[in-house]
């Protein structure tokens, strides 16, 4: 907060690349070879050089940006502008100078930051590097270890020490634990068993994935439950190995007992058995279903064929590569941006707005007005976006308001006009949101120490003023992940859209789509009216993306994450 | 000055209660629409001519078509069985998972909390095609027992408001309790859960809201009338029947009916949603 106007600091960054390239030719020239290289790769292709600066995962995606730039160019982007390409209803020559103009500034940015790291002489290896290589020479001593054990031990020891691969729990019988022993046992004879009868059969029916005996949909689920059984299995397997290892290593090391292994799970080693049952029920109805639908974008499952193929990207070229389809998408991911941060600025000023307006200290009945706008929070949200939808409805009661004042005639279809629409969805979205986001502030607000106003009012400072120096500032930097948090659900937010219009009006020129449709209602419609499943799963991969992209940004800039693991 | 002060308060108050007008007048209509006589959504005066209790009733012991599509009371036994059930098993797996991520420090944490993070990148219900799948294989399809099975089972991924309160328990307390002798579980149970009680609440809280709120996975699961919650059941009335004209006033008397248990249980507990909400608000 202290370093100048948010203003002043984004101006800063923006400038950068340009001040950056009037000193190009000076850092180039007092520049090591190193260097030197690094800045002519940077020049040619984005991103590039950072690799002699020992990055890696940076400048690969930014190489892959560059290439999927040259194709689109090569391919498509300048027909947009010589107009031999025209997509229906969107104007594609001003998305390609956009896009051209990103890029452009992209690559410059690369160059700077290459250019300022060669400068500085910045050549830090990254953390996640170096614990890497950590990882990989702990390996390398365990192996070294492993086989100076083996070499050292007597031909009973060897026996011990080969026995978990055959089969776990042998040397905990040996060694008097049997309860511990045969319950290994049991696990490897059941997902041996398990492996035979059916594991083998699902992973193979997963990858040839249409065949005859049952349906592909029931062939890709009992591939997934195949792959987390053996994932969960190998986990227990190599675990194993290690404690017989151990065991073996060090015969002073007394195996635990069942009762005694039983017992630390209510103590020091509580979290397991807290989180079992969850980190399960997630797995089964979370992660499966979700790798399932990831998968599907990969097939060819559409209308009411049980029966597929595995058919690559072509879905995702489907959406992007068909003109109508990818005007669609662009306009649908338009509105969606637009709708994200219109509810979520609105929503987030007019709570704070109404939070100081209640906590104002002339303000009587404090608790009153409270409660009201708790009575709107707690209206099932159904009900009141149903009911709103009445509301605005031809015969509804605004109509009928505007009737009876002689306004106009006939009722108003709000709902049919798209601007009308899209506007209502947001005004009925500041109704359900600004309670909660009342709530939410109320209690930050008043822990805004009361000295800082006493003081703006000493200084002269109006209620404005104070509002937007002192009130504004502080809340920003306290709940400014809150924000992004309510951006990302903004986008996914299906219940305001898909219950107020279900997407309506229709017939405003996109496939499948309505005027208020955002992607997350667009890709219901598509699978539960037009049953478009592959369509709709890279939609939904598609989503991920954008707001994966949208929370890394800014989340690895908020003190949360940066403060996380410090606790304590 | 004085006059300032008071011109200043008569302009605050006039605003808050043209706000509070604004923000009641959809409920009140819906209110008024319960009760009134002539059945469809238009009326010509905001407040009905004349009253009746006859849409209650409708919404109970509904006759002619209507009898086949609405059944009210075993949509609100539905809702309230998979709600209560929902209660007790998704605040325990939500307490849990916080408690065990906020308090202890093993090799899976970070990965479990990234794991976390991006699975609530992916669209809530991208997945449920599979999840009818797997609900299909499981013969659990148009039951609301499934409901509650996936509404707990899922439940664990919204650990973070509880998380993070749990952090603001200092850790003396627990060692405090170490050297006495206690164990991890004992510290869990009679210490810190009693501390955090407004977080419990407003989790338990919650998650009875769940089923009276959703309605994507519901309206998927949920196929006969009998089966339906109210959610889908309420919406089935004015949407997918053409019938808005006769159902629309028996339509309201629901929304009342499923509206007010819930607002009375906010407006008691106020002080345990304030808190948790607030709670939720200062991660950063």
């Amino acid at each position: 907060m202290t370093q100048g106007g948010f203003f002043a600091r984004f101006w800063f960054k923006f400038t950068r690349p340009f001040v950056y390239l009037t000193k190009y030719r000076g850092i180039f020239s007092s520049a090591s070879k190193r260097g030197k290289a690094a800045i002519i790769m940077s020049t040619i292709c984005f991103g590039l050089g950072d690799i002699l600066i020992n990055r890696w995962i940076k400048p690969l995606v930014k190489v892959l940006l560059m290439i999927l730039f040259v194709y689109y160019m090569a391919a498509v982007g300048y027909r947009f502008l010589n107009g031999s390409l025209v997509f229906s209803g969107l104007n594609m020559a001003f998305y390609h100078i956009v896009i051209t103009i990103g890029f452009v500034y992209a690559h410059l940015y690369g160059l700077f930051k290459t250019l300022s790291y060669v400068e500085t002489k910045n050549f830090v290896t990254p953390a996640w590097f170096i614990k890497l290589k950590g990882h990989v020479a702990l390996w390398l001593k365990a192996k070294r270890d492993y086989s100076r054990l083996w070499k050292e031990s007597p031909f009973v020891d060897r026996l011990a020490l080969l026995s978990p691969f055959v089969a776990m729990g042998l040397y905990q019988i040996f060694r008097k634990r049997p309860i511990k022993g045969l319950l290994l046992l049991a696990i490897e004879a059941s997902f041996i068993v398990y492996m035979l009868m059916t594991g083998i059969y699902d992973i193979v029916d997963f990858f040839l994935l249409n065949t005859e005996f049952r349906p592909s949909t029931l062939n890709l689920v009992y591939g997934f439950v195949a792959f987390v059984i053996i994932a969960v299995f190998l986990v227990v397997y190599i675990r194993n190995i290690k404690m017989v290892t151990i065991y073996v290593k060090d015969k002073l090391y007394k195996i635990k007992p069942m009762l005694a292994e039983l017992k630390e799970l209510t103590d020091h080693r509580l979290y397991v058995s807290l989180l079992t049952v969850p980190v399960i029920g997630v797995l089964i109805f979370t992660i499966v279903p979700l790798l399932f639908m990831i998968s599907i974008a990969f097939t060819g499952y559409q209308g009411a064929s049980l029966n597929f193929e595995w058919t690559g990207l072509a879905s995702f070229g489907n959406l992007i590569l068909v003109q109508d389809n990818l005007s669609t998408l662009l306009s649908v991911i338009r509105w969606t941006l637009i709708w994200a941060f219109f509810a979520t600025f609105t929503n987030y000023f007019g709570g704070i707005l109404l939070a100081s307006l209640i906590n104002k200290k002339i303000i009587k009945l404090k608790k009153l007005w409270r409660t009201i706008f708790i009575i709107t929070m707690a209206t099932p949200q159904f009900v009141s976006l149903l009911i709103m939808y009445q509301m605005f409805g031809t015969q509804g009661p605004i109509n009928q308001f505007l009737i009876n004042i002689g306004l106009i005639d006939t009722g108003i279809n709000f709902w049919g006009v798209q601007w009308q629409a899209r506007l209502l969805v947001i005004l009925v979205n500041m109704w359900i949101g600004i309670p909660y986001l009342m709530v939410l502030t109320s209690g930050i607000l008043m822990n805004i120490p009361k000295d800082l106003y006493e003081a703006a009012t000493v200084d002269g400072a109006s209620r404005t003023q104070q509002f937007f120096k002192i009130t504004m500032p502080y809340m920003l930097y306290v709940t400014g992940p809150l924000l992004v948090t309510g951006f990302i659900s903004n986008i996914n937010n299906f219940n305001v859209i898909y219950l107020l219009t279900q997407g309506r009006p229709y017939g405003v020129g996109l496939i499948n789509a309505g005027g208020t449709d955002i992607l997350i209602t667009w890709l219901y419609q598509l699978t539960r009216t037009h049953r478009m499943y592959n369509m709709s799963a890279a939609i939904g991969i598609i989503i991920f993306i954008m707001s994966a992209t949208f929370s890394l940004l800014v989340y690895r800039q908020t003190a949360s994450y940066k403060r996380e693991g410090e606790l304590r | 000055m004085k006059r300032k002060l008071l011109l200043e308060s008569i302009i605050s108050h006039a605003a808050i209660i043209v706000l509070c007008f604004v923000w009641m007048l959809p409920i009140i209509w819906v209110i008024l629409t319960s009760f009134r006589a002539t059945p469809g959504v238009a009326s010509p005066t905001f407040v009905p001519q004349s009253f009746t209790l006859q849409n209650y009733i409708t919404l109970f012991f509904p006759t002619g078509a209507q009898a086949y599509y609405i059944m009210f009371g075993r949509w609100m036994l539905n809702t309230v069985g998979v709600a209560l059930l929902n209660m007790v098993a998704s605040t325990l797996f939500i307490l849990c998972t916080a408690y065990a991520l906020s308090r202890f420090r093993f090799k899976t944490r970070k990965t479990i909390l990234n794991v976390a993070l991006v699975l609530g990148m992916f669209p809530g219900f991208m997945a449920m095609i599979a999840v009818y799948l797997i609900l299909n294989m499981l013969g659990l399809i148009n039951q609301p027992l499934a409901l509650f099975i996936v509404y707990s089972a899922t439940s664990a991924l919204g650990f973070y408001v509880s998380k993070g309160y749990f952090e603001t328990i200092p850790i003396d307390l627990d060692e405090a309790a170490m050297i006495d002798g206690a164990s991890q579980f004992q510290i869990f149970t009679k210490i810190i859960l009693p501390l955090t009680k407004p977080i419990v609440v407003y989790t338990a809280l919650t998650s009875f809201m769940t089923p009276w709120m959703d309605f994507i996975l519901a309206s998927m699961i949920l196929r006969t009338p009998e089966q339906k919650t109210v959610a889908v059941g309420l919406y089935g009335m004015i949407m997918e029947n053409a019938d808005l004209f006769n159902n629309f006033t028996v339509f309201a008397a629901g929304c009342v009916i499923v509206a007010f248990p819930i607002v009375l249980m906010y407006v008691l507990l106020q002080r345990f949603i304030i808190e948790g909400i607030s709670a939720g608000a200062v991660k950063g």
